[in-house]
């Protein structure tokens, strides 16, 4: 598992100096709007996943890995092992990102802004281990081409059905009247929802709520994912 | 003697093809050509052989082991060159060697290196930007070097010059000449299997049609020639395969004397039978 982990950050580092440089400049663009900062950072997150199983399309390696000594759920769980590392890689250049722009923002004689904050790095945990959970069995069970549009359909309809209903159910009243039809991101249901948890519970709990929940996740999606390419032919 | 590969009616199906009760088996130390034409189940039983399908039903060992209960143990043992090799394109041979070198117990870096230095592979380069044929080369030094005990190559030949057939082939033969190690390579280029294949398995349909050593091959089968009247519903059962023209008939059996028996008093000419005119009468019958 770790070698095939390690494989994936290999063939994948070309795209980490692609993605990485466009990752911060938009990151640093929208950095006025919070909403906005933390969108880009779970979508160049989700670019960067997505980049790494492409490589593997794109050079029609399949056949070449499954012809190396490996099973294919030591293959499932090498690729969640990478969607960690680049979930984690993104919390990292989102902070350094984030922090830069604060600094700046400070100096200017502005507050610290709030999307720089632990539950905010909290809520992209939450976000991102859910389009990893989404995206990978879809991945795994019909192939980079179908795989990436079934999963599209599904995170649309979950950002859009939180974005729509999410208010009444999360009870941000005051939310109501913008998100995503209004500013083109979705309102913060879930960075609202992560803070109120961290306002009731402390960081440190909120954080080992989320980290739990986070890993249940994946848990369940790897053996989603790796059920479905066992029965997988190439 | 010990087969290294062994197939007991394998079948599997797809949609629109299968593969049926196919059995044969590849002692160590020989090479054996798999034969047939485009569309024929060569590539489906490469693939059940690498675990990349899982037959429908029957039975595969390779080196021993049952592929779907020891697949880490049976691939370690499993070199693969396919007929376009598959690397990542943006790496160089020497970065791709470094990504395979830790999945293999029996790596064995110097070996690569002599390889590479007897290929003449540009290991810097691009494998993208590589020729077909070094691609090839790349993909056999890299398959080789973990010591394979087994080498499956899937049509590794078709699209190469002669030269580096010829180079390709001879250096599969010094592979399997300390008798540890066995090549299975499909093709259809039959010049290739009857260069160096010790046993021939030919595959038409999705069955079966043989699978034997190359000497049983060429004493058994022959083609048939004679006129166009002698044919008739009792002497066409005679043959494999037979194809009638104008002047003359050809017919294909793996029985000759048989066939002219059956076919006694009528001039008729009788001839070895070469791998491609097994190919092609076989299941004729126009």
């Amino acid at each position: 598992m770790l070698k095939l982990f390690i494989k994936d950050l290999r063939v994948g580092a070309i795209f980490l100096w692609a993605v990485v440089p466009l990752y911060v400049v938009t990151a640093l663009q929208v950095s006025r709007f919070g909403a906005g900062f933390f969108w880009v950072n779970v979508t160049c997150a989700s670019l960067l996943l997505v980049a790494v199983s492409m490589v593997d399309w794109k050079n029609e390696a399949e056949p070449f890995v499954h012809s190396l000594p490996v099973t294919r759920a030591m293959v499932v769980r090498g690729r969640y092992l990478t969607a960690i590392a680049v979930g984690l890689l993104s919390l990292a250049i989102g902070a350094a990102t984030g922090a830069a722009r604060g600094t700046s923002l400070v100096m200017q004689g502005e507050p610290w802004p709030r999307w720089m904050a632990g539950d905010v790095g909290l809520a992209f945990v939450v976000v991102f281990a859910f389009i990893a959970s989404v995206y990978l069995p879809c991945y795994f069970k019909w192939g980079f081409g179908k795989g990436n549009a079934a999963a599209a359909l599904v995170l649309a309809g979950a950002i859009i059905a939180t974005d729509i209903a999410g208010a009444a159910i999360a009870g941000a009243a005051g939310a109501a009247g913008r998100g995503l039809a209004y500013e083109g991101v979705p309102r913060g249901q879930v960075t609202q929802g992560v803070a109120r948890l961290a306002d009731r519970y402390g960081m440190a709990s909120a954080g080992l709520i989320v980290l739990g929940l986070a890993a249940v996740l994946l848990c369940v999606s790897s053996q989603v994912a790796a059920r479905a390419y066992r029965r997988h032919e190439f | 003697m010990d087969p290294i590969l062994e197939l007991r009616g394998v079948t599997k199906h797809y949609e629109g093809f299968s593969l049926r009760d196919v059995s044969f088996s590849l002692p160590r130390g020989y090479v054996c050509g798999l034969i047939g034409p485009n569309g024929a189940g060569k590539t489906t039983i490469v693939k059940l052989i690498l675990g990349l399908v899982r037959p429908s039903s029957g039975q595969l060992r390779v080196c021993g082991e049952d592929p779907a209960t020891a697949e880490i143990a049976v691939k370690d043992r499993i070199g693969f060159v396919h007929e376009v090799p598959g690397f990542y394109d943006y790496l160089s041979i020497d970065s791709i060697a470094s990504i395979v070198r830790p999945f293999y117990t029996r790596w064995d870096q110097p070996l690569f290196e002599a390889l590479a230095r007897e290929f003449e592979l540009p290991r810097r380069k691009w494998f993208g930007s590589l020729s077909r044929g070094t691609r090839t080369k790349a993909a056999l030094a890299l398959a080789l070097a973990h010591h394979a005990e087994l080498l499956v190559l899937d049509e590794p030949t078709s699209g190469l010059d002669p030269v580096f057939r010829r180079e390709f082939l001879d250096r599969l033969a010094a592979y399997v000449a300390d008798g540890q190690a066995s090549v299975l390579f499909s093709t259809h280029i039959t010049g290739d299997v009857e260069r160096m294949a010790d046993y021939i398995t030919f595959i038409r349909d999705g069955r079966l049609v043989f699978s034997s050593t190359r000497e049983e091959v060429s004493d058994r089968w022959v083609v048939v020639k004679g006129a166009p009247g002698d044919l008739d519903g009792g002497t066409r059962q005679l043959f494999a395969g037979v194809e009638v023209g104008v002047h003359a008939f050809t017919g294909l059996t793996d029985d000759g004397p048989r066939a002219r028996q059956g076919l006694a008093g009528r001039d008729i000419v009788i001839e070895p039978a070469t791998l491609d005119d097994i190919m092609y009468y076989t299941g004729r019958t126009c």
